[in-house]
């Protein structure tokens, strides 16, 4: 039986050389389909299937301009099937039904809170920051605020207010979301240990019980990269297996479970994770790198897509994808000089694990361990716990300068 | 209860903004390419995601998630007008006149777009183009337009959008030679691509350095004999598809394309299948000019397609020409001495001669049918 890797190979060489015998040369040229039926574009499931709902809203805010309610549940909409789709168009869409609003000289809490939302998914957490403080300051009891200000300090690095706004949602939200903010934040600075035990204990006895399937996973997967830190790896397995099971595709927890895969050295099991999320560039990414450990000579196609998407990415300015752009640069391109360069661009903006990690790589690539001496420091400041980051960092310390 | 629910609800949101989200695909963009044509007028592409175009004009006419050339087609009339709307081409600041013309379709990396082709009449001789640009301002914020012009002071690019909605450019309009280069180029290019073209006088071709005798193929020794051979069917050739390009081209004769395209396929299935079963042996240089003619046709509605210069149309016309005989005399030259050094060996003659013609038989009437009928045949 043909495993799906051959099948596709097979049916890629018959096209090819149908192509090859066929084929009047095909310059990249506009055509003119010669069937009415032709299929040109399938729009994507999740948008296709609320379409109808949506124009409708669409055209009642139309009528309603002022309608203020109605736009901000459209908008959230628009988030959640951006969310869904891994489609950066979804927030344009909804930055457009906002507009009116967005730039109004004092906007409503309600609304700062997605303006504040769309400026961190476009990387820009200062004025996102901005934005959450505002309207925390009018609605301190704003639940959707504290967590979002929670990310982006979390984002940034900055622990201690990132602990500080999970610890004002205790009031506000069901009790295990404010635990698994907490246990995140606990996990990377210092308290992996005690983080995941307090945070285990409370989803055994309330975790089944959350509605929303996104929480569950959310929760499955701090849990996961909380024991990981604490270095107990076979919880994290089996967290990041009950997190698949879940049954969502969610782009964050197969990147987050194919990174501790590649910790473990398990470029095979992450080929068997990411089979075939070529859509989404983070997850394409990461199985080019996995399937180029393995030798499978698949990965240079890989590669050419992912060029292609970075250089549609900078034609139009946005520079908001450097971490995947420097790990490109490392892991596919051979060019540990623009990684660094890159990577600590991206340093600037974000402080994760794996923004830092990816500084470390590319200095012990480029043989360059000083670049890495801001990312050093900032791993003492912040106490973080991760025994990836640890081993780059000794063996940084052990490079002759 | 619904309170909750809803409350639950906004911070499932947060919980996923809490996941650094993972984006995929890319924001939204179209690209604008602005060329100088001839007399102050600009050829336009705009490319539109149809993804994009679909929310403000509905592609999707039956809500099935997909679109179809059909549903495309039909919004043409929908589509133009939205989007030239929505576009300010002023050259030296006076407005130029936007029309419409194609309706194509072409693949970008992130999806289908809609390839709206028009022209912008403007001032002749302006030297500097301002593009406004306004698509989709209402409903994506960070959609942008990649606009690009190519023009004699090279090629200037800019990204618009509701940041910078006027890119302002300095233009140079094509001198003739520039001009004439630029068709001769052209007709190199379209010999080259054109494979029916070049399968034709290559089928032809194949038999010129063998003679048939007692029902079998033998190499031919006279060089002077192939040589001869060679240039009577070339020549012929050249001048029938002269002949008609420069007639059709000059407006004097027209055929429909469809019968053009496929008398072009069987013409090339007829000298490939002249190669298995002989019908003309002597007189080849007569077929070569017969379908000459109508080979010429193709290349005039390729010519005509590409938007001639009123003024310098000879010029235009005799410098595509050109370009088709050299791209032709350079792929014959290196065919003739291949087919020359190789003609004696019984893998030309019973191998490759055959097994080629047959081949090449094979796709022509799969082109014959596709054109004749209209329909498409091959996964391309």
């Amino acid at each position: 039986m043909m495993h799906r890797p051959e099948v596709a190979q097979v049916r890629r060489a018959a096209a090819l050389l149908i192509a090859l015998v066929l084929a009047a040369p095909a310059a990249a040229e506009p055509y003119r389909p010669s069937d009415e039926d032709a299929v040109v574009e399938r729009l994507p499931r999740a948008v296709a299937g609320v379409r109808a709902e949506v124009r409708a809203m669409r055209e009642g805010l139309a009528r309603e301009p002022d309608n203020l309610p109605l736009a901000l549940t459209i908008a959230d909409r628009y988030i959640d099937l951006g969310r869904v789709e891994s489609d950066p168009r979804m927030l344009g869409y909804a930055e457009g039904v906002m507009h009116p609003w967005l730039n109004a000289a004092d906007p409503p809490s309600a609304v700062l809170v997605i303006r504040a939302t769309l400026k961190q998914y476009r990387h820009d957490f200062a004025g996102a920051r901005a934005d959450l403080a505002r309207a925390l300051e009018r609605d301190p009891g704003n639940a959707r605020a504290w967590l979002t200000l929670a990310t982006v300090e979390r984002v940034q690095g900055n622990y201690a207010a990132a602990k500080d706004a999970c610890g004002r949602l205790s009031r506000l939200a069901p009790l295990l979301i404010t635990m698994t903010c907490a246990a995140d934040i606990g996990g990377l600075s210092g308290q992996a240990g005690a983080s995941y035990a307090g945070l285990r204990a409370i989803f055994l006895t309330r975790g089944e019980s959350a509605s929303a399937p996104e929480i569950r996973i959310w929760t499955l997967v701090v849990l996961a990269e909380t024991a990981a830190r604490a270095g107990n790896t076979a919880a994290a397995e089996t967290h990041y297996r009950e997190a698949l099971a879940v049954g969502r595709r969610d782009a964050y927890l197969l990147a987050a479970y194919a990174d501790f895969l590649f910790d473990r050295q398990r470029p095979a099991d992450v080929v068997r994770l990411l089979a075939d999320e070529t859509a989404t560039d983070p997850l394409l990414l990461r199985l080019a790198v996995a399937e180029r450990m393995l030798g499978d000579g698949d990965w240079l196609g890989k590669k050419d897509m992912l060029e292609d998407r970075f250089a549609a990415n900078r034609a139009r300015g946005d520079r908001s994808h450097l971490r995947e752009e420097a790990r490109f640069a490392l892991s596919l391109d051979d060019d540990p000089a623009t990684a660094l360069r890159l990577a600590g661009e991206n340093w600037q903006h974000q402080r994760e694990p794996a923004d830092a990690q990816l500084v470390l790589e590319a200095a012990i690539a480029a043989g360059a361990p000083n670049a890495a001496a801001d990312v050093l420091a900032w791993l003492e400041l912040s106490g973080i716990e991760d025994p990836p980051l640890a081993r780059l960092a000794r063996r940084i310390a052990e490079m002759p300068t | 209860m619904t309170r909750l629910a809803c409350a639950i609800a906004a911070l499932t949101l947060a919980v996923f903004a809490h996941m650094q989200p993972a984006l995929a695909h890319k924001p939204s963009d179209s690209y604008l390419r602005l060329a100088a044509s001839e007399d102050g007028v600009l050829d336009g592409r705009w490319d539109i995601a149809l993804r994009d175009l679909d929310v403000p004009i509905g592609l999707d006419g039956n809500d099935d998630g997909t679109i179809t050339w059909g549903e495309v087609n039909a919004a043409g009339g929908r589509i133009f007008p939205y989007a030239l709307a929505r576009l300010q081409v002023r050259a030296d600041g006076e407005a130029c006149i936007l029309s419409p013309g194609e309706l194509l379709i072409d693949r970008h990396s992130d999806g289908a777009y809609a390839v709206l082709r028009f022209t912008a009449a403007c001032t002749a001789a302006a030297k500097r183009i301002t593009v406004g640009y306004d698509l989709f301002a209402d409903i994506d914020p960070q959609h942008r337009g990649l606009l690009r012009i190519d023009s004699d002071a090279g090629v200037q690019t800019a990204i618009l959008g509701p940041g910078q909605r006027e890119a302002t450019m300095v233009f140079a309009h094509p001198t003739p030679g520039r001009q004439l280069l630029h068709f001769v180029e052209e007709g190199i290019w379209h010999i080259w691509k054109g494979f029916d073209h070049i399968l034709f006088l290559i089928a032809l071709l194949l038999p010129a350095v063998l003679v048939r005798r007692d029902g079998l193929w033998h190499p031919e020794d006279r060089f002077a004999t192939v040589l001869v051979r060679v240039l009577k069917i070339v020549t012929a050739f050249t001048v029938a598809h002269s002949l008609t390009l420069g007639l059709v081209t000059l407006g004097v004769v027209s055929l429909p394309s469809r019968l053009i395209e496929s008398v072009v396929a069987a013409s090339v299935v007829f000298s490939a299948l002249n190669n298995l079963v002989p019908m003309v042996r002597d007189r080849l240089w007569m077929v070569a000019f017969g379908f000459g003619l109508a080979h010429g046709f193709g290349f005039a509605n390729v010519l005509l397609d590409l938007g001639l210069p009123k003024s310098d149309l000879i010029v235009s016309l005799i410098g595509f020409n050109v370009g088709v005989e050299v791209g032709q005399l350079a792929m014959v030259a290196a065919f003739l001495p291949l087919a020359y050094l190789w003609r004696s060996s019984w893998t030309y003659s019973r191998l490759a001669m055959p097994a080629g013609s047959a081949a090449v038989c094979a796709i022509a009437c799969l082109w014959l049918v596709e054109r004749a009928f209209n329909v498409a045949l091959a996964p391309l």
